[in-house]
């Protein structure tokens, strides 16, 4: 490569590596942007993606919960509470968002995994946070802005590469990921700062400074915990392309700030727990269906540790395990539907489940009275008959 | 798709002109006079085509350029012998109604992909059939109506950066895209359930619907081939 082109190259580089620092001023509560810009583009976007949430159905219609996680948000978030709205989705996944136009989905997978409200608010403080920070409108300033760099000094390298017939394709590549890799490490700055916004916005609102760091401990531990391997290498990857990494960077970033601070906060657990118990079954059946046994086995361990929803708990135990039918999980899940059937709280269909696997094990007058169980606890249920050939062919063959 | 490229691409050395790609279904019955028809409101999504080629959305086009097509297509039909019936999608999003319109909105994604795009269904690969089933009838019996037209249009317009980028790079010979719009429309018999009738129009650049005649010109391209 001639001196000139190594210059140029240089140069590029440098163009290349100027970055923005994330800025330090929180948007005043009820502004909205002019239609002609940038900020009203991002908006008609996510008001599409409100539409379209409005619509889904898996949008959660219990107005109890909805009201209890707007609340928990309106803690976090009291001078922007009259502008955002907030909509808890049915979904299996820890996740939550807010969108630019003051749109926040709460997806059931967290509910289920913050083990105190006061987990629930730090999650929803740091998105609260790249809400007050304009982090969408920042991402997309700074993707537009690099994107156009990178555009020009690949242009700019090729004219100098064709001057000086050098074949310069595999540095456009680099300047190519220079500038990916830079929007993605802009978002890795914006993380770390939301979590900065969210763990100060908990402890103003009176919730335990500890929470903010466990909840992050908790699913890095459901992480490693997961039966796919590719989510467990996850945890451990380093790659320049993720946004949010749950490194120990940052759950040491949180216990830095709890640090020192008085451990006198509130956690809410029986109000979390009050509120998601009509959901909890159906929500674990959802977790179960993505078949990442693992993770789910830990989170009922979490959900067990008060006590509490046994009957309910002891049963998603024993699905999990009748359908990952490793060696042994027969006799496992036999276990936990009759720790599940002794709870008031055991959904019937515990019965059921248990009369099939007696039949397995090969105790068919425990099978018979099992069946027998679930046909007077649901009189009218659906596959009653298919419980009562079970039933008839069992005393046929004793 | 290629056919209309290259229309388009001629286009661009002619005269300049709004070029469309229509598809009407076999054995089809044109709507009888008087027969009335759903206007749903036009879907509209517009972006300004940064330097890098980013879009990047417009509210304030979008908000024009729906409110543009919607009063045009009304202009446009308010001649015609049938009885033209605005309705606003985000009213009937409850219940029924509310299924049928998303459920056209999944099917007219298709047929932009399936019978414009790239690839085709080798199970749709003789004739133009889609339905969104007889289950629109509840539609019909609602309002009263034999059939619903449903429009989209979408597009990029290029910003200056974009354009100083266009001739920047023309003179080291790389051609650069500038933006460009299209109007999708979709007429739908309600007691069956079939589109009869699907039309893409690519916008020139007299057909821009941030205007009100823009508008007009795309709408009076669209609807040329239309079996009203």
């Amino acid at each position: 490569m001639s001196k000139a082109l190594v210059a140029a190259t240089l140069v590029a580089a440098t163009a290349l590596s100027f970055g923005g620092g994330v800025s330090a001023q929180e948007r005043a509560p009820g502004l909205a942007p002019s239609s002609n810009s940038a900020e009203g583009g991002l908006w008609t976007t996510s008001e599409r993606a409100e539409r379209d949430a409005r619509r889904s159905a898996e949008l959660n219609s219990d107005p109890r919960l909805n009201a209890y996680v707007r609340e928990v948000t309106c803690k976090v978030a009291p001078e922007y509470c009259p502008e955002l709205r907030v909509y808890v989705m049915d979904r299996p996944a820890f996740n939550a968002s807010a969108a630019p136009n003051g749109y926040i989905e709460v997806w059931s997978g967290l509910l289920l995994r913050a083990a105190s409200e006061a987990e629930l608010a730090f999650v929803i403080g740091h998105e609260v946070g790249h809400y007050a920070e304009n982090h969408s409108l920042e991402r997309w300033n700074t993707t537009k802005g690099w994107l156009t760099a990178a555009m020009i000094v690949t242009a700019g390298v090729g004219v100098a590469g064709a001057y000086y017939q050098v074949d310069v394709s595999g540095l456009g590549d680099l300047v190519y990921l220079t500038a990916m890799s830079s929007i993605f490490s802009y978002g890795r700055g914006q993380e770390a700062q939301s979590d900065e916004i969210g763990f100060k916005r908990t402890v103003a609102a009176g919730y335990a400074p500890s929470a903010p760091a466990r909840i992050w401990r908790s699913l890095q531990a459901e992480t490693r915990a997961s039966t796919f391997p590719s989510v467990r290498r996850r945890e451990a990857a380093n790659s320049v392309f993720r946004t949010h990494p749950l490194t120990e960077a940052r759950i040491d970033a949180l216990d830095a700030l709890n640090a020192g601070l008085p451990q006198d906060g509130e956690e809410g657990r029986d109000r979390l727990r009050a509120a998601i118990r009509p959901h909890l079954a159906g929500w674990l059946d959802d977790e179960i269906e993505r078949r990442d046994f693992g993770g789910v086995l830990l989170i009922i361990d979490r959900l067990e540790t008060g006590g509490e929803d046994l009957g309910v708990l002891e049963f998603a135990r024993g699905e999990v395990y009748r359908q990952r039918r490793d060696d042994g999980d027969v006799l496992l899940a036999h276990e936990a539907y009759e720790k599940s059937s002794a709870y008031p709280d055991a959904p019937p269909v515990v019965w059921r489940e248990l009369g099939d696997l007696e039949v397995k094990l090969g105790n068919p007058s425990a099978a018979r009275a099992a069946y027998e169980k679930y046909l007077a606890a649901i009189p009218s249920a659906d596959d009653r008959w298919i419980v009562e050939d079970s039933l008839k062919s069992l005393s046929e063959t004793t | 798709m290629f056919r209309a490229m290259m229309i388009a691409a001629a286009c661009m050395f002619a005269a300049a002109c709004t070029t469309t790609d229509t598809r009407l279904a076999k054995g089809l019955t044109t709507p009888r006079t008087g027969a009335t028809v759903l206007l749903v409101k036009p879907d509209v999504q517009l972006a300004l085509l940064t330097a890098a080629g980013l879009p990047e959305a417009r509210a304030d086009w979008t908000q024009q350029g729906a409110v543009n097509l919607e009063s045009s297509l009304e202009r446009a039909l308010a001649t015609s012998s049938y009885t033209i019936k605005p309705v606003n999608p985000e009213d009937v999003m409850g219940g029924r109604s509310g299924q049928l319109m998303r459920l056209h909105e999944a099917v007219g994604q298709s047929i932009i992909s399936f019978e414009y795009g790239p690839y085709r269904l080798p199970a749709r690969a003789e004739g133009f059939d889609w339905t969104l089933g007889d289950g629109t009838r509840s539609l019909a019996d609602q309002y009263q109506a034999d059939y619903a037209l449903f429009t989209y249009g979408k597009g990029t317009y290029a910003s200056g950066g974009r354009i100083a980028t266009m001739v920047a790079l023309s003179l080291v010979g790389v051609a650069v895209p500038l933006g460009s719009q299209q109007a999708f429309v979709s007429l739908v018999d309600l007691r069956t359930g079939q589109i009869i009738w699907f039309n893409m129009a690519i916008a020139g650049p007299q057909a821009d619907m941030r205007n009100v005649e823009g508008a007009d010109s795309l709408v009076a391209s669209l609807l040329k081939d239309a079996p009203l």
